[in-house]
C-alpha cells in the first residue's frame, strides 16, 4: 500500500503544491485548483502561497542564513530565497535541508566582490548548520573535560555564546569526520595558529591556521562578526573578493571540524 | 504514562525553551515535536529534550509531515524515525495531521485541506492502518484549520475525521482553536461543530492562538489564545464530564519566538482555571482573554 498510488484522482493535490511553490502566479484565480474550490474562498488560496514564501524566506533567513541577514538585511536575503526556491523548489523533507543549492545559485548570479561574500557566507552558515545540528553518539555534556572560558566556537555569527553544550557536542561529533581532511590540507601552508580540535572528550587533534587567516580568526575569536573579520582580513592583505573567498572558504572548513579555539598562540606568541 | 495522577494540562516544547526548562523546579505534561527530533538523527534538540522530558510529568508526540493524506507513498524512514522516538520517549499520545503537506514530488510544509468525500476517507484509513501496524500504536489525527473549501467536499469536518478514527481506531486530536477558526471562516457555529466530533475518540485536545486576515481567520500560533476559543475548550470538557470523563491531555501551542516561557505557563493555569472552574474576574477586560489571578 505505502508504494501504490491511490486509485483514484487527487490531481488537485499536485496542483496545489505545484501552484504554492512555483511563486510565479499570485492570483489565486488563476491557479489551476481553483475550479476545485468554493467560488466565495479562492481568493483565500494566497494565504497558503504567502505562508509558504514565508516559511522559505524570512524563516530560513531568521535561523540558517543569520549571519547573511545580518550582513545583507532579511529584505535582499528573503528576495535571493524566493528567486532560489522559484527555480528549484523544494524536495527535502525537512525545511533546513532544502536550500543545499543556494550558495551555487548565488555564484551563478553575481560576479561582484558582494555577491562572492554573500555566496561564501551563505556556504558559512550550511556549514555551520551542520555543525549545530550534528549528531552527538555519545551524548555526553561536551564541557566537563575542558573549562569553557578557555573555549571559543568559531562560527560565522561570533556572538553565539559558544558555552551552550549542544554546540560543542554537536562540533565534537562533527570533528570527528572531518578532522583528517584539513590536517591534509593545512600542512601546505603557513601556520600562525592553531585550532584544537576536540573529538571526543579526551582526544584532540590539532589544525593549522595559515598566516593570513590569522588576523581573521583572532577578529572572530574576539567577539567580531564574520563581516567584521572579512573586512579585517581585507584590509590586512589587501586583497579584493576573489582572493578572499578560498581563504575564507579555508576557515569555514576549519569552522565545519568544530574548532573549539582554545588559547591559540597567534602572531608573536607562536613565533616565539 | 508516567504517573497515574499526571496533570493532563501541558505546553509544546520548543527550542527557544531549552535553557529555561532546564533551569525549571518542575515540568508539565509537555508535547514534543517529531520532526525536530528525526532528521540529522535528532542533534542537539534530541540531546535537550531527552533531559527536559526527564523530568517531565508526561510526554505526547506530534508530528506535522506524516502526509496522511497525500498520494506520495509514506515514507518509511520518517515512520522508522517515529518509532524510534516512541520506544525511546514512551509518549501518551502521537499524532500529526489530517491533511496532505506535499504532492508531485514537492513539499509545501504547509498542512493543506483535503477534499472530504468518501474516496479520500477510503485512501486516509488505509494509510492509517498501515502507519498503526507500522508503529505498533495507535496513531492520533488532528483536525486543522482551513481557508478554503472544496466544491467536492461532501462530508463535515468532525463527521469525517470522527469515522475515520471509528473505522481505523485512530485516535482523534482535537484542535478546539482549528475548530473555531474553520467555523469563522466559512459562517458555521463552532460549538455545533465541535459536538461532530466523536467525543470517545478524543485523546488529546490542543488550544492556540490565531489572527485575523483579511476577513478571515488565520492559524497562527503566535498570540494569546482568545477568550471564544478558551470558552469552546471549557464547554468540550463539560461534554467529557458528562458523557465519560476521562483525563484527556490539553497542550497549549505557541510558536511565537518572542514569548516568554513563564508567560506562556501563566496563560495555561489562566486557561485551566477558566476551562475548570469557571473562575469569575479572570478575564481581561482591555485583552478579552483569562488571565491569572488577574495579573
Amino acid at each position: 500500500m505505502a508504494t501504490e498510488p491511490p486509485p483514484f484522482d487527487f490531481k488537485y493535490q499536485n496542483q496545489f503544491v505545484e501552484w504554492m511553490t512555483a511563486l510565479d502566479s499570485r492570483d489565486p484565480d488563476a491557479s489551476p485548483m481553483a475550479r476545485e474550490i468554493c467560488e466565495n474562498t479562492v481568493y483565500r488560496l494566497e494565504a497558503y502561497q504567502s505562508s509558504y514564501l514565508a516559511r522559505v524566506t524570512s524563516t530560513l533567513s531568521d535561523t540558517l542564513f543569520e549571519a547573511c541577514e545580518n550582513l545583507f538585511g532579511i529584505e535582499l536575503v528573503s528576495q535571493l530565497l524566493a528567486g532560489y526556491f522559484k527555480l528549484h523548489p523544494p524536495h527535502a523533507e525537512n525545511l533546513t535541508d532544502a536550500p543545499q543549492g543556494f550558495p551555487q545559485y548565488l555564484l551563478a548570479q553575481v560576479k561582484s566582490r558582494e555577491g562572492l561574500l554573500f555566496a561564501d557566507l551563505a556556504d558559512v552558515c550550511l556549514q555551520r548548520w551542520k555543525m549545530l545540528t550534528a549528531h552527538d553518539p555519545k551524548q555526553q555534556i561536551p564541557t566537563a573535560e575542558t573549562p569553557l572560558s578557555r573555549m571559543a566556537v568559531l562560527s560565522p555569527a561570533a556572538y553565539i555564546h559558544p558555552c551552550s553544550n549542544h554546540d560543542l557536542s554537536a562540533a565534537w561529533g562533527f570533528a570527528q569526520e572531518k578532522t583528517n581532511a584539513i590536517l591534509n590540507e593545512s600542512i601546505f601552508m603557513e601556520v600562525r595558529g592553531v585550532f584544537l580540535v576536540k573529538s571526543s572528550p579526551t582526544d584532540f587533534s590539532v589544525i593549522g591556521v595559515p598566516s593570513a587567516l590569522s588576523s581573521m580568526a583572532i577578529s572572530l575569536a574576539s567577539g567580531d562578526s564574520l563581516e567584521a573579520a572579512i573586512d579585517e582580513l581585507s584590509s590586512n592583505a589587501n586583497a579584493d573578493g576573489e582572493s578572499i573567498a578560498p581563504l575564507v572558504q579555508h576557515l569555514v572548513a576549519c569552522f565545519s571540524a568544530g574548532g573549539l579555539l582554545t588559547e591559540i598562540p597567534f602572531g608573536e606568541e607562536m613565533e616565539q | 504514562m508516567k504517573s497515574a495522577t499526571f496533570d493532563s494540562w501541558g505546553v509544546g516544547l520548543r527550542a527557544k525553551h531549552f535553557q529555561d526548562w532546564h533551569a525549571a523546579s518542575s515540568i508539565p505534561m509537555l508535547e514534543i515535536m517529531a520532526d525536530n527530533l528525526i532528521h540529522h538523527e535528532g542533534g542537539p534538540a534530541l540531546w535537550h529534550t531527552s533531559r527536559i522530558v526527564e523530568r517531565a510529568a508526561a510526554v505526547v508526540l506530534h508530528g506535522v509531515a506524516m502526509n496522511i493524506g497525500g498520494t506520495t507513498p509514506l515514507s518509511l524512514n520518517y515512520l522508522a524515525g517515529i518509532q524510534k522516538l516512541i520506544e525511546r520517549f514512551k509518549p501518551l499520545v502521537v499524532s500529526d495531521h489530517l491533511c496532505f503537506s506535499q504532492a508531485a514530488g514537492l513539499q509545501s510544509y504547509e498542512l493543506l485541506p483535503l477534499i472530504r468525500s468518501r474516496e479520500t476517507l477510503e485512501h486516509v484509513i488505509e494509510r492509517v492502518d498501515f502507519v498503526q501496524q507500522f508503529l505498533g500504536h495507535q496513531f492520533t489525527l488532528e483536525n486543522i484549520s482551513a481557508y478554503v473549501a472544496y466544491k467536492d467536499n461532501s462530508i463535515p469536518d468532525g463527521d469525517f475525521l470522527s469515522e475515520i478514527a471509528y473505522r481505523s481506531g485512530c485516535g482523534i486530536l482535537l484542535d478546539v482553536n482549528n475548530v473555531f477558526v474553520t467555523s469563522k471562516n466559512f459562517n458555521l457555529d463552532p460549538l455545533d461543530e465541535l459536538k461532530r466530533f466523536d467525543l470517545n475518540a478524543v485523546n488529546q485536545i490542543h488550544v492556540a492562538g490565531h489572527s485575523l486576515k483579511e476577513d478571515f481567520l488565520f492559524d497562527t500560533h503566535d498570540s494569546q489564545v482568545c477568550t471564544d476559543v478558551w470558552d469552546l475548550l471549557r464547554k468540550t470538557l463539560e461534554t467529557f464530564e458528562v458523557c465519560n470523563y476521562r483525563r484527556v491531555p490539553v497542550i497549549l501551542e505557541n510558536d511565537n519566538s518572542e514569548v516568554i516561557l513563564s508567560d506562556l505557563l501563566n496563560e495555561l493555569e489562566a486557561g485551566k482555571k477558566f476551562c475548570l472552574f469557571g473562575t469569575p474576574g479572570t478575564t481581561s477586560e482591555s485583552s478579552g482573554r483569562p488571565t491569572a489571578n488577574g495579573n
